[in-house]
Parts: structure tokens; C-alpha cells; sequence
């Protein structure tokens, strides 16, 4: 009996006008979105391939491309190409989009993007129609007057929808894939190919929860059009409505500083702890560095005997200026966090979430980028950044102020080090989209039973 | 007229619907093999819940429905077997074929050793044009669905029939000929039970006519006393007289 109506639901949505749109969308966007994008990704590298010349010995780093945002660009646009690191501050723009995440993913069209739009939307509508809309049709009281188990209805037509719905994403996975083969993308290198077939699998998870939830609110109505409505603005609300308001209710809940209120605060101690020293250091300036033009400066004598004294400020601003920044990064975390847990309420932010860490742009790669970052901050600060500084003096009036920047690293050549972005592992990107995976999972167990228990008592009169 | 064991039967049969309205009212029917049992009575008087109860769509409140002697509640899928069921209105699947919706119901109803020549030879008898076997539903006429919705019926080869008014809505021509296949299917030995608004097609085809009024079957008269009576006259009156005393 399954096999008949799975059979039936199969023929009866190829046949189906639905089935063309759906299919013509899918060949025309997905591989087209593919070539783009590995176009593009293709640029970017190369761009980043000349640079790395430029960034040896310097403190400038450059972040290498994911290959894999051919599929999945999520950060890939807002993390930062270049960073140049400095004493106490760091040019890394786009890094503030750390704390509002959300709203920087999903802007340009892509795999991903396709996937948890237009075939989610098209997943929530196609599945919206097939309860009510046999029941319109009064096929479904045909159906159940026949010794049919309404079980056996429901899981046919899950199974026999479904698969319709799959047979244009394959197709055009397929021949996107086989293009981009043919430009050169490296499917077979640094574990992509593991990637992407981990893509494909999250989203037919994803889909078959939405169509889950089509089918659900399908056994919920009785007229398509209300069905179709109803759909559409489920998908509105899970697809739009939960991801957008996820960050401003995070904030309102826990309320963190803006970027720039922290970098003028974080500005303020600095300066305070740098007047203190200089403070210290004005007896020194004034014997070694005197500025009444009588007097010989002796600038080794000065950098000798400031060493003791600028000790003790110069720990004081970095442990300040770490705690500072620690305590930021946490507050900032936790936020993201808990915008990314409401989010996860629809299906869409907790596959995107996923999706995009499988294609190397995604959350779990802009905090390891973060972690790499300040990993070579401390190399830096060994190598470079510790020997060098800046002595600054204000008089009380204000009348005489007096900076002296120097270093005092030992002689010969410095030893810069080097930088090398590692993507995460795949084990990694695994244990960072369980949640995610699990949330899918959980999804698709709670819509279809529901839709499930709804059939077997859906009034088809 | 049939002497044998009814293949339907409705034992005090009551039916009260979440919002308290009382559709069927301790109906007491059946039908046997060989006979055609019209439910005549106007919108809401219980005939398309009485049909809906047989099929089990719904739970009876009190009663039980038997067909072939199996309840209908403990046992649908069995009871099922026994029965095929054309409703007033049959859409089927308009992508498909006459044949492929043939097809499949067949194989719901059981059937699943056809032929084509199986399919074909009962739109034949239902006087389905030969150029519509293999033609897309959605561009049949309502007679022409209807006879697809009688085929189906046929080819399960069920012993009971449930019509829910089946003529509605078709020309006089092609609701002569569908009755003219109910005549058919009586001469097999069908048992068929039919809801119907049209009074003249239920006293042509009815061997039982029962007329129905809020929830109750308040009379029946079989083909024999119909001679002597006026059946419209009968269905008016019935029509006309006050509202039944709520039981």
C-alpha cells in the first residue's frame, strides 16, 4: 500500500507544473551561484596569493580564502583580508561584526542561501498542499475508503513529496559540482569533497524538516489557499522574522558596550596609565632628554635608565589593557551566544549556522580566525611589539607635553613570525554543528509526528 | 427484491458533532445484496453523515455500522474491503490519466493483478469515450469524472456501494446512463446505499426509498408501495411539517 501511494504521490507531483518551476529554478540558480562564486573566491585568492609576499616580515597578516565559500560566503565578506597588528591597537576591519553575526550572513546569493530560502520556501509550500489540497479535490476520502491505514498515507506522501523535491536539487547539485570540476575547483583536496557531501546531507535534513512542517500545517487546514498562506508566513516567520530579532533581543537582554564606546574607554586607561608613566619618566627625560636646548641629549643613557622604571607602568597598561579586552571578548560572546541560541528556534539559522561552518565561513571559523589572531599577537608582542615604546610627558598646565618613542630591541635582524590562517578541522567543524544538527534532527521528529497524529485524526469530509 | 443478510446496516446509529448539533438521530437501515436503498432528504437531514459513518470518517456517538457484518469502528480496514464509494463531487487527479487514476485505486481497493485491457473494458461499460482513457483528468466534464468515479467503484468489485448524491450537478443524459449502470450493478447483486436529492431518479432506481429530516429516517416505502404513492408529494409534506421533537 505504501509503495502504491508513494508510487502515486511520486507521478502525480512530476506531472505537476510545480515540478518544472521548481526544477528550472534550481538548474538555473544553483550552478549558476557555483560558477560565480568559485569565480570570484578565484580572485580573492589570487589577490591573496600576491600579498603573501608582501607580508613577510612585517606585522601585517592576510587571511587565506575558503575555496568552499563557492557554496557558502556567510562571513566570508565581512572577516578581514588583511589585519595589521599594533602595540596596543589592531586594524582588523570587520572583526567588530563579531558581536551582530546574524545579520552579516545571508547577503549574497549562494548554495546555502538557496537552500534555506527559495527551496525552504518551495519545501514548506509544496508540502503545504498535500493534505488539504486532496481533500479539496476529494481524492482523500477516495483514498480512505479504500482499506488504507491513514499511517501509511502520511509516510507515502512525506516520502513520495520529498523525494520529488529532491530529484532538481540533486540534478542541479550535480551538474553545478560537474562545472565547477571542469573550472578547476579543488573538490578532491583538504577534505572538500567530505565538506560538501556533509552540506548536501544537512541540507536534505533541513528541507525534509521544513516539509515536515508544510506537511503539518497541511493536516492543520482544510482550503490550499489557507494552506499556502499559512505556510507562507510560517516560513516568513521562521526564516526572517526569529533570525532578525535574535540580535536586538539578545541585546536587550544582555546589554554590551558598542565597539566604540570600548575603544574610547579602552583609550582612556591607556592614556591614564601613559600619563603616569610619563610622569615617572619626566626626572629621566629632563636629565638625559633635556628640551631648553642648552643641554646634550644622551639617548642610550635615557633608554637605559627608563627600563626600571617604565617596567612597572608598561605591565600594568598590558594586564590592564588584557583584562579590558578579556572582559569585552567575554561579554561579547555570551551575547553572541545567546543571539545565536534564540536564533536557532527556526530551522533556517540553525542549517545556515551549520552550513556555513561546513564551507569554512561560518561562526566556528571567524572565532577561530579571532583565536589565530591573538595567538600571533603574542608571537608578535615577543618578537616585536615588546621592545618597542612610547614615553609621553604632559606638564599639569598642559603647556609642556613630550613624546619619545623608541626601541629597544637587541641588535641584528628581527624575527618576525610568521602567519599561517588554519582552517578547523573537520572534526572540529563536526563538534562546533552538532547543536545545529541536533536541532535539525529535533525538528524534523517533532513536525512530522505532529503532522503525523494530525492525519490520523484529519477530517476528510 | 433481495431476501438475504444485509451487506449494510445501521444499528441505532446516532451521531452528535463536537458543537452539540445532533446530525443522525438513532437511525436504524439496511441493505441488502441486489437492492438500491435511496436516502432522499434535504441539505443537513443525516444522509451524507450516515454515508460518512459507514466509511468510518467519523465516529458514531452511539450505534454501530456493519458492513458484511463487520463493525465498522473495531475493524475499518477490514470492513472496508467490502465496500466502493462515489462521492458527489469527484475531482481525482487531474495530471493523470483516466487509466492511471483507475490504477491506482484499484490497487488501494486490492487489485493489483490488471491488465490494461482490465482498465479499458470498464470505462467501456461506463460509457466512457475511448478517447478519453488515456486523456488528463483535469480536462474531463463533471459527467465524465463521474463516470471515472463509477469505474472505480466497479473494479473494486466490492459487494456494497455508497453513493453520495452521484447525479448532482449532471446533465439528464448522463444522470440516465449512470443510473443505468446502477441498475447494472444491482442486477450483480450489489447492495447499494445512495444519497440523493432527486426524487425521480430515487423512486426510477430505489428498490427502499427512505426520506430523512433532521437527523431521523422518518419514513421509508419500497418500490412497490411507491406505485400507489406520490413520492414528491410525500418528500414535500415531510418537508414542509414542523421541526422534529429534539430526542
Amino acid at each position: 500500500m505504501f509503495r502504491t501511494i508513494f508510487n502515486k504521490e511520486l507521478l502525480d507531483q512530476i506531472l505537476s507544473p510545480k515540478f518544472l518551476i521548481v526544477s528550472l529554478l534550481c538548474l538555473g540558480l544553483v550552478p549558476a551561484s557555483l560558477l560565480l562564486n568559485y569565480s570570484n573566491y578565484q580572485n580573492v585568492f589570487h589577490e591573496y596569493d600576491a600579498s603573501q609576499k608582501e607580508a613577510k616580515n612585517s606585522t601585517t597578516v592576510y587571511r587565506e580564502p575558503s575555496a568552499l565559500s563557492t557554496f557558502g560566503i556567510g562571513l566570508e565578506s565581512v572577516l578581514p583580508e588583511k589585519v595589521t597588528f599594533s602595540k596596543y591597537e589592531t586594524d582588523a576591519k570587520g572583526i567588530q561584526a563579531q558581536t551582530e553575526v546574524l545579520s552579516q550572513i545571508n547577503g549574497k546569493l549562494d548554495f546555502v542561501v538557496i537552500v534555506s530560502f527559495l527551496l525552504g520556501l518551495l519545501a514548506v509550500l509544496y508540502a503545504g498542499m498535500m493534505a488539504s489540497g486532496e481533500k479539496e479535490a476529494g481524492t482523500l476520502k477516495l483514498m480512505l475508503a479504500n482499506p488504507t491505514r491513514r499511517s501509511t498515507v502520511i509516510a507515502a506522501k512525506f516520502a513520495g513529496g520529498f523525494s520529488v523535491l529532491m530529484i532538481p536539487f540533486a540534478i542541479s547539485v550535480f551538474v553545478g559540482t560537474l562545472l565547477l570540476l571542469l573550472e578547476g575547483f579543488p573538490l578532491f583536496e583538504a577534505g572538500n569533497l567530505a565538506r560538501i557531501l556533509s552540506l548536501l546531507a544537512l541540507s536534505v535534513l533541513y528541507l525534509s524538516a521544513l516539509f515536515s512542517l508544510g506537511l503539518l500545517i497541511s493536516t492543520w487546514t482544510h482550503k490550499t489557499s489557507l494552506a499556502l498562506l499559512a505556510s507562507f508566513f510560517v516560513w516568513i516567520f521562521l526564516t526572517f522574522i526569529i533570525p532578525k530579532t535574535s540580535e536586538p533581543i539578545a541585546g536587550l537582554i544582555r546589554r554590551v558596550a558598542s565597539e566604540e564606546v570600548m575603544k574610547a574607554n579602552r583609550a582612556q586607561v591607556r592614556s591614564q596609565i601613559e600619563k603616569e608613566k610619563g610622569k615617572a619618566l619626566a626626572p629621566l627625560m629632563a636629565k638625559y632628554l633635556p628640551n631648553d636646548g642648552q643641554g646634550k641629549w644622551d639617548w642610550n643613557a635615557y633608554t637605559g635608565a627608563r627600563g626600571p622604571i617604565a617596567k612597572e607602568y608598561e605591565e600594568r597598561l598590558d594586564q590592564t589593557l588584557q583584562k579590558f579586552d578579556e572582559d569585552y571578548e567575554r561579554e561579547r560572546s555570551a551575547r553572541r551566544a545567546l543571539s545565536l541560541n534564540i536564533a536557532r528556534l527556526s530551522p533556517a539559522s540553525a542549517y545556515t549556522q551549520a552550513a556555513l561552518n561546513f564551507c569554512h565561513t561560518g561562526i566556528a571559523d571567524l572565532e577561530n580566525f579571532s583565536r589565530s589572531l591573538q595567538a600571533h599577537y603574542i608571537q608578535l608582542y615577543q618578537a616585536v611589539f615588546k621592545y618597542s615604546f612610547q614615553d609621553t610627558f604632559s606638564s599639569d598646565d598642559g603647556k609642556n607635553n613630550r613624546s619619545m618613542g623608541g626601541d629597544s630591541s637587541p641588535e641584528g635582524k628581527i624575527d618576525y613570525p610568521k602567519f599561517r590562517y588554519a582552517f578547523p578541522a573537520y572534526e572540529d567543524t563536526l563538534r562546533a554543528t552538532a547543536p545545529d544538527v541536533i536541532l535539525l534532527v529535533l525538528f524534523n521528529l517533532i513536525f512530522f509526528s505532529a503532522a503525523y497524529f494530525s492525519f490520523t485524526r484529519y477530517d476528510v469530509r | 427484491m433481495a431476501t438475504s443478510q444485509p451487506i449494510l446496516k445501521a444499528d441505532d446509529l446516532s451521531m452528535r458533532y463536537e458543537d452539540g448539533v445532533l446530525a443522525l438521530d438513532h437511525l436504524n437501515l439496511d441493505v441488502r445484496p441486489g437492492e438500491v436503498y435511496c436516502l432522499l432528504g434535504a441539505n443537513g437531514a443525516g444522509k451524507t453523515t450516515t454515508i460518512n459513518l459507514f466509511l468510518n470518517f467519523i465516529p458514531p456517538t452511539t450505534g454501530t455500522c456493519f458492513i458484511n457484518g463487520i463493525d465498522v469502528t473495531k475493524d475499518p480496514l477490514e470492513a472496508k474491503k467490502y465496500v466502493a464509494f462515489v462521492s458527489e463531487n469527484v475531482m481525482l487527479y487531474g495530471n493523470f490519466t483516466a487509466r492511471q487514476n483507475l490504477d491506482f485505486f484499484a490497487k488501494l481497493g486490492g487489485k493489483t493483478a490488471l491488465a490494461k485491457n482490465d482498465y479499458y473494458q470498464v470505462m467501456r461499460r461506463v460509457s466512457l469515450q475511448e478517447k478519453a482513457f488515456d486523456q488528463r483528468v483535469k480536462n474531463f466534464s463533471k459527467g465524465m469524472r463521474q463516470k471515472l468515479g463509477i469505474s472505480i467503484a466497479i473494479i473494486k468489485d466490492a459487494p456494497a456501494i455508497l453513493l453520495d448524491e452521484p447525479t448532482s450537478g449532471l446533465d439528464p443524459k448522463a444522470a440516465t446512463e449512470f443510473l443505468e449502470i446502477m441498475a447494472e450493478l444491482k442486477n450483480e447483486g450489489k447492495a447499494i446505499l445512495m444519497s440523493t436529492h432527486d426524487i425521480f431518479r430515487a423512486k426510477e432506481i430505489g428498490d427502499r426509498v427512505g426520506i430523512m429530516k433532521e437527523g431521523r429516517l422518518v419514513m421509508e416505502r419500497t418500490r412497490q408501495e411507491l406505485q400507489y404513492e406520490d413520492l414528491v408529494k410525500i418528500y414535500i409534506d415531510y418537508m414542509k411539517s414542523e421541526p422534529l421533537a429534539i430526542s
